[in-house]
Parts: C-alpha cells; structure tokens; sequence
C-alpha cells in the first residue's frame, strides 16, 4: 500500500494481539499491493486469475469499490489510472478491520492510523477520549482543526502543493478548487473512499458532503477558507 | 493495568519502515528504529513515490509546530540575580531553492537548532482568488465556514493526506544539502 501504519493500543490489549493486527496487514499487502505482481489484485488485473477465483476479501473489496463509484457518481474509480487499483478503499478499510479484531479482542481503547487516516475507540492513554488534529493544507507541521470522539473513523485527502494533484475521473484532468477533504463517520473505508471522491469532484464536492448523510466533514478550499460540518463543532 | 504500546509498520516495496515501541505506564522512554524496507521494484508504473522525505513530520502525540517556551523553571530560591543568558543568536535557517512544476513553485525553509532540523516548512502559498462562486443553502445550512488558520492543542493524533511532491522534495533534498555544507539563510 506505500504507507506507513501505527497502531496504538491504549488499554486492554497485549503484544500478541500488535503481532496479529500486523500480520493482517501485511496480508493485506500481499493481496492488494499494486507493486507485487504476484498480488491477487495485479493477477487479476493482467487476467491471471479468474474473479470466482478470487480471495472472499478481494471479492469484497471490488464489490464496496463498485458501490462507491455508484455512490460518488464516478468520483471514486479504483480504475481511474486505467489499471486495478483499489488502494483508495483498501487502506481505509483494512485499518477499519483492524480496529474492529483490537475491539473484538478486548483491546477497547485504541487508534489505528493507516497513513493519516485514523480509526479510534475509546479513550487515550490519559484517560480523554481521542483527539484527533487535521492538518494544515500549507503548514506541514501545523493542525487547522480538531475532533474528537469514542468511536470515530477519520480520513483525509489533500493536495497540499500544485504539483501533487488527484485526476478527476470524469475529465481526465486534475481535480481544482478543494485541498483538503476530510470525511468523518462510522466507518473508515467509506471515509476514505468519500474524502477521495469530494476532492475529485472540486468545488461541488462541498454540495456532495453536505448531503451526505451520517458522515461529516471539514474542507479547506483553494482560497484558504474552511468548510466544516455544524455538528461537529471545533473542540479547540 | 492501563498497557500502552505503539508499533509503526511500513508496506510496500520502497517505503521506510519505522518500528516504536512505548513501554507500560509511560515510565520507559520510547525507542525508535528505523530501516528501508529495500529497492523500488522495476517494472511497476507507481514506483515514483519513494518514502516521503518528512516521515517525522505530522506524527502521533503532541501538538505539531510547538516551540519550546522559554520560560524559565520555578526552582529553589536562591542568591542568584537572574538565570544565564541565552546562547548568542545564531542564523538558525535554510531556505530551500524554488523548484517549479507545471502546476508552480514549491520552496521549503528548514529551521535549525544547531545542526538538528527542527521544522521544514512550505513557503509556497495559494493563489488568492475571488470566490467565483456562491455556496448552495444546502452547503450553507450544514456547513459553517470561517478562514483557514492553525489550530489544535494537546492532539492525541493527526489525519493527514501523504506528502508524496516531487518537487516539494527536491527542495528539501537541495535546502538539506546546503545546512550539511554550513550554509545559513
């Protein structure tokens, strides 16, 4: 997937349990990496391997990514370089996965950060429930708003400098006018896929996020301002 | 018993792996390790995104872009007048070059404290331009909008798209290359 994971687990876990969340992912890569063309997902893709020959995870995944373009109108396309690459779901959900095994297994408190984008429960190692910064879309080192929460899946998109961009499916040219998306909710890889999809769409991803229902939002536009759902008043 | 642990994997061919490990009840100090997880594969179209260069920037715990506040520590009364001064002020900056792609100039400034990069900044900022268009009742009852500004105190965690510019770490790369031969903006 080409990005880096941190799992932290605040209460009620162990280190088996780390162990066995890892090798999940690294599961997932095995199958789902676009850059091992031994993957499930380049075997598919180059026909190799028939689709009812398929992993049960692979299936799932390419189902939920042909919802989701349905959903987002085109905006998310797991094939939008022209190749299988589901990538855009796949990191979001498979960090919702794992979140889900820490819970089953006890751990109740803990924060899954695949990438920048999060999945946590319960409370932080001081006792609060989790506080989660956005970044600044030109401030690296910088935050622009906070949630916070118990039990809440949190995913951005960004294009943080021009020359990083997201190709907007339908035109075939990059996407303008958002550069920051961030989809908050219950679940993580829906999250992912919706931050995704609102970037793509530029500026009438806001109107798509405002109706979007028992997911959130905060978006900074190309002009600096800062779009962010009432219900989820800043925390400071 | 409160257990906190916190392990950082990295996937991927070319991607740099990170492992942190924090000990139970915040007594042991963390350990960090870092390794490469090994050359980029050939033949794969995407392998144009190398580790990013600023791995250690918006990471977990702690508020991004404190500066440490000089004031000083509340101790024993003592005969002493006044604390020492400070160490003389030094150019502690290196401003990397603009580096242009089709879509513009990324610069990025390094701020130093002796030859430790504390910060890497982004100088480029966005074209201001006129709000060419007006929000919808249905953005304006559910959204409420305000400028963009930083913001976030005693963060637990940060979300964050991946930083992947080339061109952004170009800059880097050259404004690094000038601290290591001494040079100061």
């Amino acid at each position: 997937m080409g990005t880096v994971i941190s799992v932290e687990i605040a209460a009620g876990g162990s280190a088996a349990l780390l162990d066995e969340v890892f090798a999940w992912f690294d599961e997932v890569d095995a199958r789902f990496s676009t850059f091992k063309d031994d993957s499930e997902v380049c075997r598919l893709d180059r026909g190799a391997l028939a689709l009812a020959d398929a992993s049960p995870d692979l299936r799932h995944v390419l189902s939920r990514c042909a919802d989701l373009w349905s959903e987002t109108d085109g905006y998310f396309d797991a094939y939008v370089t022209g190749r299988l690459d589901p990538s855009g779901f796949v990191k979001g959900w498979s960090a919702q996965v794992a979140s889900d095994r820490l819970l089953a297994a006890g751990a109740t408190d803990h924060c899954v950060n695949a990438g920048g984008d999060l999945r946590v429960r319960g409370h932080a190692a001081g006792g609060r429930p989790w506080r989660v910064g956005i970044r600044h879309p030109w401030e690296a080192l910088a935050t622009c708003h906070t949630v916070a929460g118990t039990d809440l899946a949190v995913a951005t998109s960004g294009v943080y400098e021009r020359g990083h961009h997201v190709i907007d499916p339908r035109r075939g040219r990059p996407a303008k006018g958002l550069r920051s998306v961030t989809v908050v909710g219950p679940d993580l890889g829906t999250a992912d896929a919706y931050a995704t999809a609102a970037l793509a769409m530029g500026r009438a991803g806001l109107q798509w996020l405002a109706g979007l229902a028992g997911y959130a939002c905060v978006v900074v536009t190309d002009e600096g301002r800062k779009l962010s759902t009432r219900a989820l008043a800043p925390t400071g | 018993m409160r257990r906190a642990a916190l392990a950082v994997a990295g996937l991927a061919a070319g991607t740099s792996l990170l492992v942190v490990a924090k000990g139970g009840g915040g007594a042991a100090p963390d350990t960090v390790a870092a390794a490469n997880a090994g050359p980029t594969p050939s033949g794969s179209p995407s392998a144009a995104a190398p580790p990013a260069p600023d791995a250690a920037a918006p990471s977990a715990s702690g508020k991004p872009g404190t500066k440490q506040s000089a004031k000083p520590k509340p101790g024993k009364s003592s005969t002493k007048a006044a604390p020492p001064p400070a160490a003389p002020p030094k150019s502690n900056k290196v401003v990397g070059p603009r580096v242009q792609n089709p879509y513009g100039a990324v610069q990025v400034v390094l701020d130093l404290d002796g030859n430790r990069i504390t910060a890497v900044r982004t100088l480029e900022m966005p074209d201001v331009e006129a709000r060419s268009d007006q929000l919808s009742a249905l953005v304006e009852s559910q959204l409420g909008e305000e400028a963009v500004r930083e913001q976030g105190a005693d963060l637990d965690t940060v979300s964050g798209a991946t930083e992947t510019s080339e061109a952004y770490k170009e800059s880097l790369r050259r404004a690094i290359e000038r601290m290591k031969n001494g040079e100061r903006d």
